[in-house]
């Protein structure tokens, strides 16, 4: 937990000095993920699976006005309008989720694959996010982080099982997930960016947010 | 008994299935799109291509434009209190304590207080500034107790009665809203019903509206009339008479109690409250002793007949009120909304 505030702390600092979007420091909607990294029939890699469950201020603010039949149950009819609408905003953020190979940012494709459950009082998102191309994890290293850069929405990885992988994973290859970043970490993170001027970037083109988002990657 | 219950609940289902089918079959072809999803509760707001957020336009949905317009005030609003309240609270609560410093020091010199003047002047003639001195400093503090007492049993009453609700905390910052807004239109109303009254009593006669123009003024009768204080000199009366005078509270006591307490830093809003009290009660000491040691003085600030100056008094506490109770009313508003879904 202490490290989740540093990181928040950090990030909060890195948004007052850094951002050129207006940024709104504090998180409004947490979200615990897990994520799966679907592979196809013939080994590539096809996108991500993402299930996002969200915290209940906001599901109880998303839910309220939707059981239409009474019933004290939301199902997934009943959520559908809601889902849609979250998936056709989402969109213009590309569902927060950036997908790299050789450190090069992939294009994603239609996100058709989603919708929400509500069980035990708890609303979840499901999609899939394709890659616009399947990619080889023999030949290109595929690595992916899912992140809202404004920090508007606090994604976090669950502490079991985070990421999975569906479909055939190609034997040589392993899933790996880089671990939450120590306190340790974070202050090396903090004092190298102390020692940086206002127009420096991160590498490969990434933003902040994306220095705190915790990236799971095929290595083969 | 549970298991019997839910067994028959099922069978009342499973009946009500066989006539609701086709009803069901008849609904289902109706497109559940129509429900038309509130903006606030999408996990991000939809954007140009530029990453600016999508705005809905005043004239495509004049009641989403609004909504939008007070959500984003609400947000910056609520935004900078809780700033403060995490960020910076000693900050915070220095500043509350010295603007009530000279709240109290100005409020009490501020304009319309011929009476008070008046009353120096005539405590001065008795030669008995030491006592109007004590009565002035005892109605201060009671007037300061007064109001410390007058909000936190007013926040009391409004956390039981909501305790029933999960989040106090959220309740009473709606509630501490909800009381600014409140005084915002207190105040509009004090500066329009005098005004209203001084024009009906300008037609009959014109000198006499000076006492009603202020009575609502607060720290007015800092310093006891003379005819009170004279006479047998006891504690017992100096109390009473310091009761008396401090029984009504201030408004911008209770102004600041509430902002503090929406802060979440009421004890500042207690000390400010007290140190509201001694400015207070420093201004009227210094008008009390100014009539003692200058008669002329004191008669001429008396009688000046300050037009300009009621009428400033007016417009503040008009345009005040205004934002106050405009503020007020945004917050409330917005917390409302929050602790409802919260709930």
């Amino acid at each position: 937990m202490a490290a989740r505030r540093n990181l928040y702390l950090v990030m909060a600092a890195m948004m007052a000095i850094f951002a050129s979007t207006p940024a709104r420091a504090h998180p409004h909607v947490w979200i615990e993920m897990q994520s799966d990294v679907v592979f196809t029939e013939n080994g590539l890699i096809k996108g991500v699976n993402l299930e996002w469950t969200f915290d209940d201020a906001y599901t109880q603010m998303a839910l309220e006005g939707l059981d239409i039949d009474g019933d004290g149950l939301y199902s997934q009819a009943e959520l559908a309008p809601l889902t849609k609408e979250n998936i056709a905003s989402l969109k213009d953020y590309e569902f927060f989720t950036v997908m790299r190979a050789n450190g090069e940012q992939q294009k994603i494709g239609e996100v058709t694959d989603f919708g929400q459950i509500w069980s035990n009082n708890k609303l979840t998102l499901h999609l899939q996010v394709p890659l616009e191309k399947p990619i080889d994890p023999k030949t290109q290293e595929f690595t992916f982080k899912v992140y809202d850069p404004e920090f508007f929405i606090a994604i976090d990885y669950v502490r079991d099982d985070p990421v999975d992988v569906v479909g055939k994973l190609p034997e040589s290859c392993k899933l790996v997930v880089k671990p939450v970043p120590t306190d340790a970490e974070l202050d090396q993170t903090r004092t190298m960016l102390s020692t940086k001027g206002a127009d420096w970037k991160p590498e490969n083109a990434e933003d902040f947010g994306a220095m705190f988002a915790q990236a799971v990657s095929i290595a083969c | 008994m549970l298991r019997q219950l839910l067994r028959n609940l099922l069978m009342v289902f499973i009946l009500a299935g066989f006539f609701m089918v086709p009803a069901m079959a008849q609904t289902a072809g109706e497109p559940t799109g129509e429900i038309k999803i509130d903006k606030k509760k999408l996990l991000v707001q939809p954007r140009n291509a530029d990453g600016s957020p999508i705005m809905v336009s005043f004239w495509d949905d004049p009641v989403l434009w609004v909504r939008e317009q007070q959500q984003a005030y609400y947000g910056s609003l609520s935004g900078t209190l809780r700033q403060i309240k995490t960020d910076s609270p000693y900050a915070a609560a220095w500043t509350l304590v010295f603007l009530s410093f000279g709240y109290g020091i100005f409020h009490a010199a501020g304009p319309g207080h011929g009476k008070t003047v008046i009353s120096a002047w005539l405590l001065a003639t008795e030669n008995e500034l030491k006592r109007g001195v004590v009565i002035a400093f005892l109605s201060s503090v009671i007037q300061a107790l007064v109001a410390i007492l007058l909000v936190s049993v007013l926040l009391l009453v409004v956390a039981s009665a909501s305790s029933a609700a999960r989040d106090v905390a959220g309740f009473l910052e709606s509630a501490s809203y909800a009381l600014i807004g409140a005084m915002g239109l207190y105040l509009i109303w004090t500066a329009l019903r005098p005004k209203a009254q001084h024009v009906h009593h300008d037609h009959r006669h014109d000198h006499h509206h000076h006492d009603h123009v202020h009575d609502e003024h607060c720290g007015h009768a800092h310093v006891a009339e003379a005819k009170q204080v004279r006479g047998e000199w006891s504690l017992t009366k100096a109390f009473s008479l310091a009761f008396a005078v401090g029984i009504r509270p201030c408004t911008g006591a209770i102004l600041v109690l509430i902002l503090a307490n929406a802060l979440g830093i009421y004890w500042a809003g207690v000390a400010s409250t007290l140190v509201m009290a001694i400015g207070t009660f420093l201004t009227v000491s210094v008008i009390a002793a100014i009539a003692v040691y200058s008669k002329k003085l004191a008669m001429r600030l008396a009688s000046r007949d300050d037009r300009w100056l009621d009428w400033l008094g007016f417009a503040l506490r008009i345009g005040g009120g205004l934002v106050i109770a405009g503020f007020g009313g945004l917050l409330f508003w917005g917390s409302l909304g929050r602790t409802m879904g919260m709930t």
